[in-house]
Formats: structure tokens, C-alpha cells, sequence
């Protein structure tokens, strides 16, 4: 055996070796979807939540499709929401001479790294004030501040990459510098408005702290909240199948939006300017 | 025509510490090329993003056919630009980036395509019209910024360093090309550019900048024969002018320049004005101005060969003063039948009235003017 084979079979045992937990891990959440652990038998008796309210042990939740439509609602809504402030912020921090930027710049970042789980407890008080507890407005008002400075600050990453050459070229073309951004920046900066757009989604998706804390009626959660629903009850009897099986339902789209986006993001291409 | 007048650039608003033009004075005549040249940070490249509006005089006017343009914006400047890094919109086709500055100015897709063909014809770049910029070598992507700058018929053609990203062989096919369509379409065009070859092999005329002032406007013969002052005449040439320290003196009725190695003579006709006397002087001459002579002629020196170096067309001999009083090395270029070693003594003289005195105590100005 020559030392390239014995290297490349080090390598491949030790992967495997490391691999193997989380592999048993996904296969366990497929049967435990999918099986009776008592009969031993294939049953798909755990996806009755398709057709009928969850109930079990004292648990009472709705039918699962109104919520799917607040998932899908709410998470665009966060989507658009986010992209559409922080693309021009974030152009602004990049582009733009204006007073108090640099300062501006260090409180995003300040913002960024600090712990938004503290300031709940004043959040909630405020929000209580303003009368938006138990609302959707209330909700998307404290995600979208919480998440909103990692995006800009992702952003003018993406919008300092754009050489000032380009955004100089459109000027002289013909384009006014909100046009210049339009028709030139924007383009240019499109993988990261669609890397923004992702993390967007997938935090809007897995929301479900804000959900539990902020909203309090159960035909107004998403699939995050409904899912946290079934795991917090007193008596602890868990229903394992009935978690699993919802929370298959709960991952499926995440990894078709996954398969989805990376296929985009291998086309992007950054070409036709040198010294980028 | 364009008539630049007292420029002045500062960046940061600091006063004097960040003046990257200062009072800058220029015209550029109808269909005229001009090479802006001089050293990295000498505001050349900030004077031609004056000129596209892209950025903002401090003090000072642009005026455009007598017409002040100091506040109109780029896009109403009727300029074409050629950047250095090309800058195409990387994500629009190569028809879509000639055809951009047609599309902003309102005119139909049909016809803003027809005239893409026709422009891009001119550069020969028809055949890529389909193609995305990032699957273009960098000699077509630089036809693509130059078809982009001339579709809209631009009255002024901006060019900033638009070949330094090319190899050599191409650069020289690439400055042909522009001259030629420079003169077939009569715009004017100023060339940005720290190649002083191509300066002068392009250009009507050329403005060499430093410390954000220019040093000389002229055409490219006048500035390599009579450069006004030191750095004109240091910076241009390669191999570079020899420069040797020296003084001013009247002897015998005569008025000879002094220096460390020798004394050289100046010709009648260039006596200069008694007030002169006594100035410490840099004596310039160039090195094709300097010949190797018989040991009977008149004002020769005699030098030790120290290196000879073989360029092809010729010779660079650089010789040194085998007393080793003059600390300067000189170069002369030979042709190629000369028969020279390093080690043997030569004695050099200086052709007649090709020198140079450049006065150090006025910025080195140049005190002799020939016409």
C-alpha cells in the first residue's frame, strides 16, 4: 500500500468515525417520525397533524396550515423588511461622506455584539407602553432592530468590494448617483443581498423566543413557536413521533431553500473588472 | 475647447498640507490630444476627475467652450471616460455595456444597439457582442471600455492610465489604434498617464505635472530639447539626462561652467548675463549628445570606461573621471561599431549647444533658452 492510499484511509476512517454520530442522529429523527417504536412497525400515524389539531397530554394547539401561512408571511415579510433598510444603509456607511458616520459605524458594531437577550425585559415594558404587545407589528419591529446592524454591517462589506471605478463609470455614462446605484451597485452587490436575504430567512424562520415572550394567542405563532409549544409543558410527557414528525415538516423547506440558493449563489459571477 | 484656470484641489478641506492641485493652468484646443504626465501623486489623475465633474475644484474654474462648468454634473458633461481597471458592468453583455451610455439617454433599444455595432466595429470587437466582460482577455475588455466611451459620440474622451494594464507588445498596437481613431473621430481627448514613452508618442501635446503644478506645456520634441527647469528635463529621457554639479565662472573673458572633473566652455553665442556669474549650476547634457572624439579635439575630457552595456540598437557606456574627482558617472550612447571595453580611456566631448544650465537657486530653471 503506498504512504498516498494509507493517508487518504487515515483520513476517510477518521472522518466517518466523526460523522457517525450525527448520521445516527438524522436517522433516528426519520424512524422516530416515521415508526412505532412499540409495534416496531412503519406508521405514518404521527402525521395526523396534517388534518387535524395537535391535542395530546393537556396540549391544545390549532390546525398547523394557518400557521405555515404565518411562517411563510412573517418570514418574508422580515426579508423584504431587512433588505430594503439595510441595502441603502449600508451604501450610505460605504459611499457617503456625511457627519457622524465613523461614530455611527462603532454603535452598529457595538450593537452588533451586544447581547440583545438583556435588554427584553425593557423591551417587553416599552412595547407594552406602545400597546404592540401581542402584535405582528410589535414582533417585527424588535427582530428586525435586533438583526438589523449585522446586515448593514454584512452589506458594506459587500458595497466596499465595488470599486469606486465602476460607480464613477455609470456617472460619466449618463446616471445620477441614485441611478449609478440602481442600475450599476446594485447588480454588482446582488450575492450579498441574496447572502443577507438568506440569513434573513433562515432567523425569521427559527424565530420563536420573540414568539413565546410577545405574542400570546396560539393561532398567531409560526412553526418555530408551535414547535417550542409542544416541548414546554409542565408534565413533561413528550410526545417524541409527534415532535419529530412536525419538525421534519418544520426542516424540509430550509433544506429545498438551501439546495435552491446555493445553485444561485454558484452562478453569481464577478467578472470584467480588474483590480476588484 | 478647455480652459483650466487657477485650479485648486485640497482633499480633506486641510489647508496647504493637502493640496493635491495647486493652481493648476491649462488649454486644450478642439480636437487636440493631450497626455497629462508626471510622477504617482503629482494630481494628475485628481485634474481628470476635475474634468469629468467627478470631483469638485476647491478654487478655481473648468470651463468647457468658455462655458463655466465647475457645478454640471458628469452625465451632463458630454465626456467619455476610459478607466484603469476598464470598469464594465461586470453582470450586462458587452452589447449592453457599449450601448449603456446610449440607454441613459433615453434613446430606443433598437437604435442604441445599432449604434453599439457600428462603434464596436470601429474597435473590432463585433464578434464579441454576446460575451459577459469577465470572459474577455484584458486587451478586449480595454476595447470594450474604449467602444463604451466613444458610442455616445462624446465631445472630450477621458483617459486615465488606459493601457498600464496591458503587456507591452500590446500597449504599442493599443496607443496606435487610439491615435488613429483619435484622429478619425477629431474628439479630444486627454490621456492620463505615468509612461512617459507613451506620452510622447501619443499626444500633440504634454503637460508634465508635479506637486500638483505644471512644470511645462508643449509638444513632445520641445519638451525633450528645452525643458524649462530640472525636473522637467530629470524626469523625462531614458536612459536619463546626465547632471553634473557645477559653478558659473567669468575667466579670461570667457564664461565657463566649473565643476568637480571639468571645465566646459560656453560657445559665444550663448553667453548668458553677467548677474549669472557665480551661480551654482547643474550642467545637463543627454546622453545621445555626448560623442567619443580623438585625444586632439577641442574641449574634450578624458574619462575611464567603467561599464558598457549592449541594448540592442546601440550602446549605453557610462564612463567615470579616472582621477576620481568627479563623484558623477556619465552615460553616453554609441552605435553598436564602437569598439569600447570597460577599463579603457576614452575622451568624450560634448555636442555643440546641447547643454543645459539649470540654475539651482530658482528651482532649477533652466537658463539657457534655446529657440
Amino acid at each position: 500500500m503506498s504512504t498516498s492510499t494509507l493517508k487518504k484511509l487515515l483520513v476517510h476512517t477518521y472522518m466517518t468515525l466523526f460523522t457517525l454520530p450525527i448520521i445516527a442522529m438524522i436517522i433516528w429523527y426519520f424512524l422516530a417520525a416515521t415508526m412505532n417504536f412499540t409495534t416496531g412497525q412503519f406508521s405514518i400515524d404521527n402525521f395526523s397533524f396534517f388534518t387535524e389539531p395537535v391535542e395530546y397530554a393537556g396540549v391544545k394547539l390549532p390546525l398547523i396550515w394557518p400557521i405555515v401561512l404565518n411562517t411563510l408571511v412573517y418570514s418574508f415579510l422580515i426579508v423584504l423588511i431587512e433588505v430594503c433598510i439595510s441595502v441603502p444603509t449600508a451604501y450610505a456607511f460605504s459611499r457617503l461622506d456625511f457627519k457622524g458616520r465613523v461614530s455611527a459605524m462603532k454603535f452598529l458594531f457595538l450593537m452588533r455584539s451586544f447581547p440583545g437577550i438583556t435588554l427584553i425585559i425593557a423591551t417587553f415594558f416599552i412595547l407594552v407602553q406602545m400597546n404592540l404587545v401581542n402584535t405582528y407589528t410589535g414582533v417585527l419591529l424588535v427582530a428586525v432592530t435586533g438583526s438589523l446592524p449585522g446586515r448593514v454591517y454584512i452589506m458594506k462589506g459587500f458595497f466596499d468590494e465595488v470599486p469606486w471605478d465602476i460607480e464613477w463609470a455609470a456617472m460619466v455614462d449618463g446616471c445620477t448617483r441614485y441611478r449609478a446605484f440602481k442600475k450599476v451597485l446594485v447588480p454588482f452587490v446582488l450575492p450579498g443581498i441574496g447572502a443577507i436575504s438568506v440569513f434573513s430567512f433562515l432567523g425569521a424562520y427559527g424565530e420563536w423566543f420573540l414568539f413565546k415572550l410577545l405574542i400570546f394567542n396560539d393561532d398567531m405563532l409560526t412553526l418555530a413557536g408551535y414547535l417550542s409549544k409542544l416541548v414546554t409543558k409542565e408534565d413533561q410527557i413528550m410526545n417524541y413521533g409527534l415532535i419529530t414528525a412536525i419538525g421534519l415538516f418544520y426542516t424540509l423547506p430550509i433544506i429545498l431553500f438551501y439546495i435552491f440558493t446555493q445553485k444561485i449563489f454558484m452562478k453569481v459571477n464577478l467578472g470584467g473588472a480588474k483590480q476588484v | 475647447m478647455i480652459t483650466l484656470r487657477n485650479i485648486v484641489k485640497e482633499y480633506d478641506g486641510k489647508q496647504d498640507s493637502g493640496r493635491a492641485v495647486d493652481g493648476l493652468n491649462l488649454e486644450i484646443n478642439k480636437g487636440e490630444f493631450v497626455a497629462l504626465l508626471g510622477p504617482s501623486g503629482c494630481g494628475k489623475t485628481t485634474t481628470l476627475m476635475m474634468l469629468a465633474g467627478l470631483l469638485k475644484p476647491t478654487s478655481g474654474e473648468i470651463l468647457f467652450n468658455g462655458k463655466l462648468v465647475n457645478h454640471v454634473e458628469p452625465k451632463d458633461r458630454n465626456i467619455g471616460m476610459v478607466f484603469q481597471s476598464y470598469a464594465l458592468y461586470p453582470h450586462l453583455s458587452v452589447r449592453d455595456n457599449i450601448a449603456f451610455p446610449l440607454r441613459e439617454r433615453k434613446i430606443p433599444k433598437q437604435e442604441a444597439y445599432e449604434r453599439a455595432k457600428e462603434t464596436s466595429k470601429i474597435l473590432q470587437i463585433d464578434h464579441l457582442l454576446d460575451r459577459k466582460p469577465s470572459q474577455l482577455s484584458g486587451g478586449q475588455q480595454q476595447r470594450v471600455a474604449m467602444a463604451r466611451a466613444l458610442s455616445k459620440n462624446p465631445e472630450i474622451l477621458l483617459l486615465d492610465e488606459p493601457m498600464s494594464n496591458l503587456d507591452a507588445r500590446l500597449k504599442l498596437d493599443v496607443r496606435d489604434e487610439i491615435r488613429k481613431i483619435q484622429r478619425n473621430l477629431g474628439v479630444t481627448t486627454i490621456i492620463v498617464t505615468h509612461d512617459q514613452e507613451e506620452a510622447l508618442a501619443i499626444s500633440d501635446r504634454v503637460a508634465i505635472l508635479n506637486g500638483g503644478q505644471i512644470q511645462q506645456y508643449a509638444p513632445p520634441h520641445e519638451l525633450f530639447n528645452h525643458p524649462v527647469n530640472l525636473f522637467v528635463a530629470s524626469f523625462l529621457g531614458n536612459p536619463p539626462m546626465n547632471l553634473v554639479q557645477g559653478e558659473l565662472r567669468e575667466m579670461n573673458g570667457n564664461q565657463v561652467v566649473v565643476t568637480e572633473g571639468f571645465e566646459y566652455l560656453l560657445p559665444a553665442d550663448r553667453r548668458l548675463d553677467k548677474a549669472h556669474m557665480g551661480k551654482s549650476v547643474k550642467f545637463g547634457i543627454r546622453p545621445h549628445d555626448i560623442a567619443i572624439c580623438s585625444p586632439t579635439d577641442h574641449q574634450r575630457i578624458k574619462m575611464k570606461v567603467d561599464l558598457v552595456e549592449h541594448l540592442g540598437s546601440g550602446k549605453l557606456v557610462k564612463v567615470i573621471d579616472p582621477l576620481g574627482k568627479l563623484d558623477t558617472m556619465i552615460r553616453l550612447l554609441t552605435g553598436n561599431e564602437a569598439e569600447i571595453e570597460s577599463g579603457d580611456e576614452v575622451y568624450i566631448k560634448f555636442k555643440e549647444n546641447k547643454f543645459h544650465l539649470f540654475d539651482m537657486n530658482d528651482n532649477g530653471r533652466n537658463l539657457l533658452q534655446y529657440k
